[in-house]
């Protein structure tokens, strides 16, 4: 399956995690909920950034979402998609 | 109507000296950072609340009971994590005392630093299940008695989501209580489930997942938290974020957003120092009435000058600053509530992340311009330890407000006629300040502390209305850190000081008043330091007089005035109110060396600007660097380094500048 870092998302795109790389904040990554499953919307790019993910809103420096994998395919089987965030339609 | 009863709080004591404390059952406040957890802990403690340090660690909890059906509970408030399996400090710390507090197994002896819980209040946001509910996957290996307060339901009702409590006890198998801690609504409901057993039963929890995350416990925990807060909450469709998402694009805006942040900052400052100034009179004036009526009580001689120049003089020269340091606490905790410092630390990291330290220091470094001690304090919002180290030991060098005095002083003294020039000086004290501190920031994580800043990660919370009650009492409580920390230091280094320039006393001589005043001085231990080290202070151009001045100001910088007023024989009234009295800038022209020169001369003078811009001159603040850091060590490196700084910075100005000009 393709991948690639959410550093390279536009604002406005969205994807589901595919794995987060391994890494000094990989756990605070997962931690937040930016773990294989969930859906993320970038919000604004560059470095740092911004995504949406269940709601809300994390900021991040691009060298950590560097290591959060995004897939491009659709992802049926996500379990927050449905939970009625705006981006889910 | 809420019951006043059950907020009503009960006179705090101490846990070394209640005999009962022990047998009363301790509730860990735990949730993520931005769930509210500090307004619910206030709601059900009230004022008698107790913040320290957890024993042995740097991280900061707070302790208050509650008083519900004849019980009292107390409370333990926990830093704010997003969950208890990661490598990070605070993580582990909270983890710590959960895991000694687990049924099976508590330890028997129980050592002060030892503490155990026997319940677990679990703060959820009603607007981010899925966050709050994955807290609740993390507690449950280790089998503590759990309730989960579900906080803002108020917030998530105006927003129209609806959320199935039953279902919810259900799924979690703890008891969930919907309240609203800023309107006070389901406190009570809250405080008597605390008094009452707590039974949790098996509940959903996660399943085992399979394939590359198998045994991760993030992803088997969001899995289950985002199935559970679909299943049992019912969101409308977008509209939710929208408000906060237009005012996000314009605040996290790489330009325009600095712009707003640099202007939101000086309006705070403008605020602080506006605000702060009728009540700094009111502590003035009450110090010299304190200082009057007890003069008047207490017969002339060496008690009377203790309680009126060494402790009520040196108390009243830092109190001073309290209503400063009170109303920019209340003003910071008012915009952290808004939930715009996280977009502060946002904008501000492109450019902090330059000298190696993260966005979130930028607050701290702002506020260290009216006084390192809440800078300092203020630090705790940078969570890696070397970053915030790093911010601890630069703060000091940022021009705070009680070298204004000094740069009034030094600058009137050498700009006499010139108030372009004067001020253009003023100006270029604060960038010296400011640029010594990136720069020493920039040197220590080469040297001292290596590696980069910690990346930026941080939620940004939704925009709300602050709550007014949450930020006043988050100032009441750390004016009273501020108090006790350095007031009892304060206390005691001016009454250290006070031995060193009155004793030894001699028979007083001949000469009465201000002249009388300077020779005791002179003769004083502080006299004999100050001339032992001139020929140390030589080379920056100072004499001993000015010496006796560096001892005292250690005290508090602004100290040096009434030092320098005393010794040139103006007496101690004659420093004025800004150290710009005619009397004092007169007396201290006129002074002259053995050789005939005037002291302060344009070298000598700049030199001890330059001194007091960089020097460690203000020992309280060691004393809460040494409560940050938890050790005696970086306190002491602090003093050292600045001082080494300020001497060889001195010392370049007066060489290069006698050179130059004589």
């Amino acid at each position: 399956m393709d991948d690639r870092g959410l550093n390279e998302m536009r604002a406005g795109e969205g994807g589901a995690i595919l794995f987060v790389e391994d890494g000094p904040e990989a756990d605070a990554l997962k931690a937040l909920g930016l773990c294989s499953g969930q859906m993320v919307r970038v919000i604004r790019d560059g470095d740092p950034m911004i995504v949406d993910l269940f709601g809300t809103k994390i900021a991040m420096a691009a060298s950590l979402a560097a290591q959060v994998r995004i897939s491009d395919m659709p992802a049926p089987f996500f379990h927050c998609i449905t939970a009625g965030d705006d981006h889910a339609g | 109507m809420p019951d006043d009863r059950m907020t009503e709080n009960i006179e705090f004591v101490p846990s070394e000296s209640a005999g009962t404390e022990k047998d009363l059952p301790t509730f860990a406040l735990i949730g993520n950072p931005n769930a509210g957890k500090t307004t619910l802990f206030n709601a059900l403690t009230g004022l008698k609340v107790k913040t320290s340090n957890y024993p042995g660690t740097t991280v900061e909890c707070r302790r208050g009971r509650l008083h519900s059906n004849g019980r009292i509970i107390n409370l333990l408030d926990l830093p704010g994590v997003y969950s208890l399996s990661s490598r990070s400090y605070v993580d582990s710390i909270v983890r710590d005392i959960l895991l000694r507090s687990t049924t099976e197994e508590r330890p028997q002896p129980r050592q002060a630093n030892e503490e155990t819980v026997d319940g677990i209040l679990l703060v959820i946001d009603a607007l981010h299940l899925e966050r709050g509910l994955f807290m609740a996957t993390q507690l449950r290996e280790f089998d503590i008695p759990t309730i989960i307060a579900l906080n803002r339901m108020d917030l998530a009702e105006k927003n129209g989501i609806h959320i199935d409590i039953a279902q919810l006890e259900r799924e979690t198998g703890m008891h969930v209580i919907p309240v609203s801690a800023r309107s006070n609504r389901g406190i009570p409901d809250l405080a008597r489930s605390l008094a009452q057993e707590i039974r949790s039963t098996a509940g959903s929890g996660p399943e085992e997942i399979w394939g590359e995350c198998a045994g991760c416990p993030f992803q088997a925990g969001y899995a289950w938290s985002c199935r559970v807060a679909s299943a049992c909450a019912r969101k409308p469709q977008g509209i939710r974020s929208s408000r906060t998402e237009k005012a996000d694009r314009f605040l996290t805006h790489p330009v325009y957003g600095a712009f707003i942040f640099l202007a939101i900052m000086l309006g705070l400052f403008f605020m602080v120092f506006q605000f702060a100034e009728i009540p700094m009179e009111w502590i003035e004036g009450l110090f010299t009435r304190l200082q009057q009526t007890v003069s008047g009580v207490i017969p002339e001689g060496w008690l009377s000058s203790l309680v009126v120049d060494g402790v009520i003089g040196g108390v009243g020269s830092i109190l001073v600053f309290l209503p400063q340091i009170a109303i920019l606490f209340f003003l910071l905790a008012l915009l952290e509530d808004t939930g715009y410092l996280a977009r502060a630390a946002f904008v501000m990291d492109r450019y902090m992340k330059r000298v190696g330290l993260p966005g979130k220091a930028f607050v701290p470094f702002l506020s260290a311009h009216a006084c390192a001690i809440p800078a300092i304090m203020a630090t705790r919002v940078i969570e890696n330890p070397k970053d915030r180290l790093i911010a601890i030991l630069v703060a000091p060098l940022y021009s705070c407000s009680a070298r204004i005095p000094v740069y009034i002083m030094i600058i009137a003294l050498i700009f006499p006629h010139n108030p372009l020039i004067a001020s253009l000086t003023f100006v270029g004290a604060y960038v010296i300040g400011a640029a010594a501190a990136l720069s020493v920031a920039w040197l220590f994580r080469r040297i001292l502390v290596r590696g980069s800043a910690a990346p930026l990660l941080l939620e940004l919370p939704e925009f709300h209305v602050p709550c007014l009650k949450t930020a006043f009492l988050g100032m009441v409580d750390r004016s009273r850190i501020f108090l006790q920390q350095a007031g009892t230091i304060i206390l005691l280094i001016s009454i250290g000081l006070w031995i060193i320039t009155y004793f030894p006393r001699g028979d007083g001589g001949t000469e009465a008043g201000h002249l009388h005043q300077g020779r005791a001085l002179e003769e004083s231990y502080a006299g004999r330091i100050g001339r032992f080290m001139e020929p140390v202070i030589e080379p920056l151009g100072y004499n001993w007089q000015i010496g006796i001045g560096l001892i005292t100001s250690l005290a508090a910088r602004e100290v040096i005035v009434p030092t320098l007023a005393v010794v040139y024989g103006v007496g101690q009234e004659g420093a004025g109110e800004d150290g710009d009295d005619p009397a004092l800038l007169s007396a201290l022209r006129t002074a002259r060396r053995p050789d005939g020169t005037p002291v302060f001369n344009l070298a000598t003078s700049l030199s001890l600007l330059v001194f007091f811009i960089l020097a460690a001159q203000c020992l309280p603040t060691q004393a809460v660097t040494r409560r940050e850091t938890n050790s005696w060590r970086w306190p002491v490196f602090q003093f050292v380094y600045m001082t080494a700084l300020a001497y060889t910075a001195a010392f370049v100005v007066y060489q290069t500048v006698s050179r130059v000009i004589l």
